[in-house]
């Protein structure tokens, strides 16, 4: 955790740098002047800011961590780890940026479909048959919901849905 | 008078038939979704939040009231059952709830919940239809100083309670108020860190984010977790608690719906605070230590009835400031927005039938959590044999429509992606991602507070000091900010 506190803390003041080097680049016109606040003015602020806690959390990893509490034991649920959880998790976000890249062309409905079958199948591991029946009912579902009933004008691929 | 004829006002909307099925319907999907663990009532309120786009304003509110106050009773029904607790609220009645259980009182536990529960949230609307409308009285004299302090008070509360770590806290305001400057600057019109995407000209929806952050993260980490649950099996007889129960438990179902309702109201302590210095005071002052942990009653009733009242407590700064103080309440600001209604000191007398409407909505909701939590216990647990994977596929398929009919565009579903991503790193690193929603939101208002302020003064801070409702939030929010450092310097100094 340490090591993780420490490269975030770098990013982010990486992050503020660029976000103070931007604000800077912003035009400051005279009638701003009134208030002595231009519009990068807010955002350098703000972004020293970040920096400044950024630093407070990369020295904070040097202390002595602090031990649980008792309450803090209640706050964790009984549940158990899936060992496969590292492998699922990075399947699912994959499936997930896969179904947005293609839901522009190829629609909504296709796009989803085609993501909760294999999320079924690759995370759930369910039978092929389980996973295109929910598959064609998720989606179905919301289609209904939003473009149907809501008018909501959903991404269409070139068969029209 | 005029409170009660307001009520009543509030009534004669929230009972129209259709608005009636709209309460019930929110009620009935915040228990089910409060029963879920990792899905919580912000969650919820996010990502069902396009579905009441066609619908009033009066009904849109009504039926996402009705989920925010459901969720907080369901999260208590498997954290007793089953030691999972739906919500993050729920977590600490686990700690009896389940002892109960085991010792076969599940019914009583669940029972005096239900109730404590009822008690909690009446109480809360109570407070709220007393206190918002003298709370807005008085924030219609806030100038834009007073205006920038009241957000700095809020903030400053929101970034040191709502963490472990104070600079994590402060990492995630921080970051949520950077994020708030992107969009085009309404004091000189220029266009800030949209890097020629025009959809962010508008600011970067806060709705999208709160979605990638709550629900795309929570799906993804959700899937850490075991696929299964071990279900309660046990008879559940005895749900209205007896006499003796009820007398035994009357002093903490109290002392946690006072508790409940004071904290909910301030900025980011939120409910799951309350739940657990209730714990804390039940398991201080109870004549019975030994029962503590072991299945002592009030140690359920304290809790299950502060994070109830907290949740009605917290409606109380969104409904007459316009200031939201938890991540639920913020989407409820959301929903508000989206229908063309600015909260704010004014919302009582532009849009008093609404807020009357709303209100009156939450003593039904109330009541009928209360008929549902008795009569639907059994059904509702039932609710936990979905299977993860599904859930998550359909959290995350409802995340992108719910994202796209924000504004039919596909960068609101990129953003979701984006704070997907980055939702889940922060939960991963320990860092809170309530605070980054709330300064997003917040975030605006207190720019564009600060730069009237400093056009009132030409240029000169000393706005600041010279107003002493000013000073003395300015000077609250200062303490808050270092109330941590108070606190451990107090105590390094009695060792």
């Amino acid at each position: 955790m340490k090591i993780a506190d420490r490269i975030s803390s770098i990013l982010l003041i990486v992050l503020s740098g660029l976000w103070i080097y931007w604000a800077r680049q912003l035009p400051y016109p005279k009638f701003a002047q009134v208030s002595n606040m231009g519009p990068g003015d807010f955002p350098t602020i703000i972004a020293v800011m970040l920096a400044i806690f950024a630093v407070w959390q990369f020295v904070d990893t040097f202390r002595p961590p602090v031990a649980k509490t008792a309450a803090d034991s209640g706050k964790e649920a009984e549940r158990l780890e899936n060992p496969k959880a590292g492998r699922d998790i990075i399947t699912g976000f994959g499936l997930f940026t896969i179904m947005l890249a293609i839901m522009p062309f190829a629609g909504f409905s296709l796009a989803a479909s085609i993501f909760v079958c294999l999320f079924l199948l690759l995370i759930g591991r369910y039978q092929f048959y389980w996973a295109g029946l929910i598959a064609v009912a998720i989606p179905s579902l919301l289609w209904f919901i939003f473009a149907y009933l809501l008018t909501v004008p959903l991404p269409k691929g070139p068969w029209g849905f | 008078m005029d409170i009660f004829n307001n009520l009543m006002m509030g009534f004669g909307v929230a009972l129209e038939p259709i608005n009636l099925i709209f309460i019930g319907l929110g009620q009935l999907i915040g228990v089910s979704i409060g029963v879920l663990p990792g899905i919580n009532a912000s969650m919820a309120v996010a990502v069902l939040l396009p579905l009441t786009f066609g619908l009033s304003p009066e009904a849109s509110l009504l039926f996402l009231s009705g989920i925010y106050m459901g969720a907080m009773f369901g999260g208590s029904i498997t954290s007793i059952l089953l030691r999972v607790p739906g919500t993050s609220t729920a977590a600490v009645v686990a700690l009896d709830g389940y002892e109960m259980t085991r010792q076969g009182r599940a019914g009583l536990a669940l029972g005096i919940t239900a109730i404590g529960s009822w008690v909690a949230g009446t109480f809360s609307v109570i407070v709220l239809m007393s206190l918002g409308p003298w709370l807005s009285t008085v924030a219609l004299a806030f100038g834009p100083p007073e205006y920038f302090a009241l957000i700095f008070l809020g903030l400053s509360m929101i970034t040191s309670l709502g963490s472990d770590s104070l600079a994590k806290g402060l990492i995630a305001g921080a970051f949520g108020l950077l994020l708030g400057t992107i969009g085009m600057d309404t004091g000189v019109g220029v266009s800030r860190f949209t890097f020629g995407i025009l959809e962010l000209d508008n600011g970067v929806n806060f709705i999208a984010v709160l979605i990638g952050m709550f629900a795309v993260s929570q799906s993804l980490l959700n899937l850490k977790k075991s696929l299964s649950h071990a279900f309660y099996k046990g008879k559940m007889t005895g749900l209205l608690p007896s006499l003796a129960d009820l007398k035994e438990s009357a002093g903490s179902i109290f002392r946690g719906t006072v508790l409940g309702t004071f904290i909910g109201m301030l900025p980011g302590a939120g409910a799951t605070a309350a739940a657990f210095m209730s714990y804390s005071i039940e398991a201080r002052i109870s004549k019975h230590p030994e029962r503590v942990g072991k299945g002592e009653i009030k140690c359920v009733a304290g809790p299950g009835s502060a994070d109830n009242s907290a949740a009605g407590g917290a409606l109380v700064p969104l409904l007459s400031l316009g200031i939201p103080g938890s991540e639920t309440t913020a989407v409820l600001l959301g929903a508000l927005m989206i229908h063309g209604i600015r909260p704010g000191p004014m919302l009582f007398s532009q849009h008093s039938t609404l807020v009357w409407a709303t209100i009156a909505s939450l003593y039904i909701a109330n009541t009928l959590g209360l008929i549902l939590a008795t009569a639907g216990i059994r059904p509702l647990t039932q609710i936990l044999k979905l299977p993860t994977p599904v859930m998550s596929a359909f959290i995350l398929v409802m995340s992108v429509v719910g994202s796209y009919a924000l504004a039919n565009s596909m960068v609101d579903v990129w953003i979701v992606w984006i704070f997907g991503v980055v939702g889940y790193l922060m939960k991963t690193l320990r860092i809170p991602v309530a605070p980054v929603i709330l300064a997003l939101v917040l975030g605006p208002m207190a720019e564009k507070s600060f730069r009237q302020s400093l056009y009132m003064s030409d240029g000169s801070l000393a706005v600041f000091a010279t107003r002493p409702i000013t000073v003395v939030m300015l000077i609250l929010g200062l303490i808050s900010l270092f109330l941590p450092f108070i606190i451990s310097a107090i105590k390094g100094g009695k060792k």
